[in-house]
């Protein structure tokens, strides 16, 4: 073993072990890649790291939709954007066998569409949709499960802020890899029903009479949902606005639609954008510790060597593609999806370069990967979510109900591994 | 001094929300001017992205004293209080390093964008100062650091406080 590789068995040793005694994960990628750095080239050129690294990724133009996107999604939440895509949901789908968690999961998607935040969908539809099934006899492991599925639809369905930092460490096109979620978003709905249909068969209770006078007037109030997609997605699909203006643009629709509708006052207004602050800090602590720890990778050249080894290993571009998956998915299980994605992508996506694999492509399988993450035990986040807001539905009830949404999401993955032009084809029309 | 210190992280982080709020009117506005008028705003680019900074490390210093930050909290829920609480004081203590380290550096920067006196793309307007109210957030960090840990240190901390200041980012 070489200096360098002793160097970075040594860092990832130390890094891992931080993160382990709490240490934010941004200041121990950092901390890591500074050391570790100083270790190879010595303290001054590593500390110089610390004068151009973080002013940069701060004062970076291009990362200023994650503040802007985050913002979005908050005003969208408190704005109660919510309750009318529900109630639109559950004017068509009522009338079918399940038909309130049918109409969670497609309200789940409708916000998805303005929201990219899946733990924000999840808060937002527990309040609304839980007390509803309740209502109508549904068990808690069906309502609670639904809901936490559902609310993984955050971050596939764009915008993702998720998706946002894929494309800023990988360099990809953030705009082709919004366009890219849009049909395996619409797949996962599809798929979550049929999860719900089958795998909650026998506890589902009978749906409601239809009307179609009320099913056409519930169509109204969803027009903001439609307004804001089509203007953010819709400009960006269209090349008229860049991702950071139509994220911009978005923020402040989604404000004045708000305030129009006479759901947010100037007190609200201030704590969203003091809530998108705090929420920004936190993911660009951890994209500061990225880059620096990006420098300590460079130097050891460990994405090379992952590289040189997972390809002497020889199990075909497939083989190892199933082998990073699966640490990727054990990894969702406890870390942070972000973190998750900003700290293992680094490494691994010279891998899939080299192995030919499409860049959006495997965003798109990354998220998904991270979408199982918040669903999965031990720390399911969307379920600890739900578990804080009902906290008479114990830990236990809710994972037993996202059973058959893990199900449908490995077959989901399973399908966009085989077939990739599901998730291409829309963005090479653009 | 606690209560000083929480007012002041709710007034810094009423402010940089409110600036950022600034700074996506500001881009709202440009992006119209380009379309609409073929007229951006000048300098849009560069004080918005620079203002966006000052917003982050100001809030840092906020998310310093409140917590926040992402975290693997697994292993820490499953040790007993009172390791607990000294695992808190050290992760607190790495992170006043890291903050120590960064301002003492990021002062370089601000040092040389004055000297070299880099400017703004349209208007020629100098970026130190807006730099140097970045560095002062993160200054202020080394301060509110500093007194969470004192406050670890002495038992005086609330241990579910930052777990509910945890952010919803998924």
């Amino acid at each position: 073993m070489t200096t360098p590789d002793l160097i970075a068995l040594l860092g990832f040793l130390a890094l891992f072990g931080m993160m382990a005694l709490r240490v934010p994960i941004g200041i121990a990628m950092g901390l890591v890649g500074v050391f570790g750095f100083a270790a190879i080239r010595g303290i001054n050129p590593a500390l110089n790291l610390l004068a151009t690294s973080p002013i940069r990724v701060i004062t970076d133009f291009n990362l200023t939709l994650v503040s802007f996107f985050i913002l979005m999604g908050i005003f969208a939440t408190n704005s109660g954007i919510s309750k009318e895509l529900f109630k639109a949901g559950n004017a068509w789908l009522g009338p079918f066998k399940g038909g309130l968690g049918l109409s969670t999961i497609a309200a789940c998607g409708g916000f998805a569409a303005i929201c990219g935040s899946s733990v924000a969908t999840a808060a937002t539809m527990t309040k609304i949709a839980l007390p509803e099934m309740r209502r109508y006899g549904y068990r808690e492991d069906a309502a609670t499960g639904v809901i936490a599925a559902g609310g993984t639809l955050g971050i596939l369905i764009p915008p993702s802020v998720v998706m946002v930092v894929y494309a800023y460490i990988t360099e990809t096109d953030v705009g082709k890899l919004f366009i890219a979620g849009i049909v395996p978003g619409l797949l996962a709905i599809a798929m979550y029903m049929a999860a719900l249909l089958i795998g909650h068969r026998k506890s589902l209770p009978p749906g409601t009479p239809f009307s179609l006078r009320e099913a056409m007037r519930s169509l109204a109030g969803i027009w903001a949902v439609v307004l804001l997609f089509v203007m953010v997605i819709g400009s960006i699909y269209w090349g008229v606005a860049t991702p950071t203006e139509a994220s911009a643009i978005g923020a402040t629709l989604t404000m004045v639609v708000g305030i129009v509708r006479g759901r947010l006052n100037f007190r609200q207004i201030v704590d969203s954008l003091t809530e998108a602050l705090r929420t920004s800090v936190s993911v660009y602590t951890v994209l500061i510790g990225a880059m620096l720890f990006g420098y300590f990778l460079a130097i050891t050249q460990s994405p090379q060597k992952l590289t040189a080894w997972l390809v002497a290993l020889d199990f075909g571009p497939m083989g190892t593609l199933a082998l990073i998956l699966l640490v990727f998915i054990i990894a969702g299980c406890i870390l942070d999806s972000m973190a998750m994605i900003i700290l293992m992508v680094p490494i691994v996506y010279p891998v899939i370069v080299h192995l030919g694999f499409d860049p959006i492509w495997f965003g798109i399988i990354i998220v998904m990967t991270a979408e199982l993450g918040l669903i999965t035990p031990p720390v399911g986040i969307n379920v600890y979510v739900i578990n804080m807001i009902a906290k008479e539905v114990k830990l236990p009830v809710i994972f037993r109900g996202v059973l058959p949404f893990i199900a449908a999401d490995v077959l989901r993955l399973g399908i966009l591994v085989a077939f990739p032009a599901i998730v291409l084809w829309l963005p090479r029309t653009m | 001094m606690v209560k000083i210190l929480e007012r002041f992280c709710q007034i810094v982080e009423m402010l940089a929300g409110l600036l950022l709020g600034l700074c996506t009117i500001l881009i709202v506005v440009s992006a119209i001017g380009r379309y609409a008028l073929t007229t951006p705003v000048p300098d849009s680019f560069d004080v918005s992205r620079l203002l966006i900074g000052a917003c982050i490390m100001w809030g840092f210093a906020s998310v310093g004293y409140r917590g926040g930050h992402i975290t693997v909290d697994l292993f820490v829920e499953m040790m007993p209080e009172r390791a607990r609480r000294w695992v808190e004081f050290l992760a607190w203590a790495v992170l006043l390093l890291f903050v120590v380290l960064l301002a003492w550096k990021m002062f370089g920067r601000v040092d040389s964008a004055m000297r070299s006196n880099e400017s703004t793309f349209d208007l020629r307007l100098p970026v130190w100062p807006l730099m140097a109210l970045i560095w002062a957030g993160t200054a202020i960090s080394i301060l509110t650091v500093t007194v969470r840990l004192f406050l670890l240190a002495s038992g005086k901390a609330n241990p579910e406080f930052e777990r509910e200041a945890a952010q919803k980012l998924d």
